[in-house]
């Protein structure tokens, strides 16, 4: 390891193991293609390359991988890239819309090094769920698989996107996650990325008064009505209740610790590599992660520049060095610059709701 | 380092760092290292006696006058540690002078 590799360890890479999903949200960020069939398919990169990779990237600190997609389990080599990650101590984290899910297939994650899958439910109702994820009878099949999952010893979470249109499912997902002994229910607002654009466009995104209503709703009345399952709302740490600051998980992006791999082996900042390509830092199967990782102009100028050189509300912000900004994707999706503020603070700053206990100069 | 700390150490707010009152407590942010601690009510009313005249004798015995539930010793214990937490973390700093002065 060297100096900077030991300042910024690669704790995490993000596996985008495919570009194609069985479903068809509307508000995906990542815009896979669609693959109707919901078969497996071939991947467009040998495994080979992706456990070269995890191998050189151990020696800069790598101790987890998230697997997502597009739909990872729709790669035919998923189980096998998970026993690898397992018999080499790597913890191993899952996103998936949860329809491809068998016995067989939690039978083998249970026995792997899988931490926690997540699986995403955007409605408590069939006809909510499938009106953002476009396939009939994916509600069902989602329910399905977490079902299987929490019989297993994994850890389970709930993923909902939030918009204008499930505002009402909360507390139902909730109730589901509380009936189904999952371990979380996280709450993303829709981001106005990828397919998430349009939401903003058609106005059916939430406005900040609206989210921190909710946030409010959820700290104080909502967590406390469940023992057992933890409920996280995903804005930005400077809009949160310092009770909740100090009392409840928080998840923050961690951008100086991970890196994205996409489909085509494409290293990226994130799964934002796949919609805006001046983030693409090279590609695994012609360079190495590693030199990348401790080299590349654009990881440089991130560590230079976060925290101190955001700017806008975020650089007044006293959360600014644990936050680091919130989402940095997003950030440079919609204004070309990284170092600009995440738009739901700024949203707040304008409409005046920020709060001014976190603002310095 | 783990600062060992006496009772008769006068403690002073580090005036550089920022503190930020709440509704459920308070926090306090150094800008220079980007270190940020998260107090509760009793101990927003600990670091407001750091004001540089009371020693940590003085302080704990403040404190523990209004915390009469929990047994002395044990309150006393806990309002040390949080002091030490704050030195350490450069929110507190303990007055040279006056340290001195009290020894002779």
């Amino acid at each position: 390891m060297t100096e900077n590799d030991q300042e910024y360890p690669l704790s995490t890479i993000y596996l985008y193991l495919t570009d194609r999903c069985n479903l068809r949200c509307s508000h995906c960020w990542i815009t896979p293609a669609h693959n109707r069939s919901g078969e497996n398919i071939n991947s467009k990169i040998d495994i080979k390359y992706l456990k070269r990779a995890i191998i050189d990237a151990k020696s800069i600190g790598l101790t987890c991988v998230k697997l997502t997609g597009g739909e990872p389990f729709l790669r035919k080599d998923i189980l096998d890239l998970i026993d690898f990650l397992s018999s080499n101590d790597i913890i191993v984290d899952i996103e998936t819309n949860g329809t491809l899910l068998n016995e067989e297939i939690v039978e083998r994650l249970n026995d792997s090094s899988v931490n926690q899958v997540s699986v995403s439910l955007d409605g408590a109702s069939e006809k909510s769920h499938e009106s953002i994820r476009k396939v009939a009878g994916c509600y069902q099949k989602a329910l399905d698989g977490l079902a299987l999952l929490t019989k297993s010893d994994i850890g389970t979470q709930i993923i909902m996107s939030l918009y204008e249109g499930n505002i009402s499912d909360i507390e139902k997902l909730a109730d589901i996650a509380d009936r189904m002994e999952v371990g979380s229910l996280k709450i993303n607002p829709i981001m106005p990325t990828g397919r998430g654009k349009d939401f903003f466009v058609n106005k059916e995104n939430l406005s900040i008064e609206k989210l921190l209503s909710i946030n409010r709703w959820i700290e104080e009345e909502l967590s406390l009505k469940y023992d057992s399952i933890d409920i996280c709302f995903d804005i930005p740490t400077g809009l949160k209740s310092l009770k909740s600051i100090t009392s409840s998980q928080l998840y923050e992006c961690n951008i100086l610790n991970i890196i994205g791999i996409l489909a085509n082996g494409n290293i990226s900042l994130c799964g934002i590599g796949q919609t805006e390509t001046d983030l693409v830092m090279g590609n695994i199967l012609r360079d190495d992660i590693c030199n990348v990782w401790s080299n590349h102009h654009l990881l440089k100028k991130l560590r230079k520049d976060l925290p101190k050189n955001l700017t806008g509300i975020c650089g007044r912000c006293i959360f600014k060095f644990r936050c680091l900004g919130a989402c940095r994707a997003s950030a440079y999706s919609l204004t070309g610059n990284l170092n600009s503020s995440f738009f739901l603070c700024d949203e707040a700053y304008k409409s005046g709701v920020f709060p001014e206990s976190r603002m310095i100069n | 380092m783990k600062i060992i700390l006496k009772n008769n150490d006068y403690l002073m707010q580090d005036l550089e760092s920022i503190f930020r009152k709440e509704e459920d407590g308070a926090f306090l942010f150094d800008p220079k290292s980007g270190n940020l601690k998260y107090i509760n009510c009793m101990g927003v009313n600990i670091y407001q006696l750091c004001s540089g005249n009371r020693s940590v004798a003085d302080i704990t015995s403040l404190i523990a006058e209004n915390y009469r539930d929990i047994p002395e010793r044990q309150i006393k214990e806990d309002i040390k540690n949080f002091l030490q937490d704050l030195i350490e973390m450069k929110f507190v700093t303990i007055q040279p002078q006056i340290h001195t002065d009290k020894r002779r």
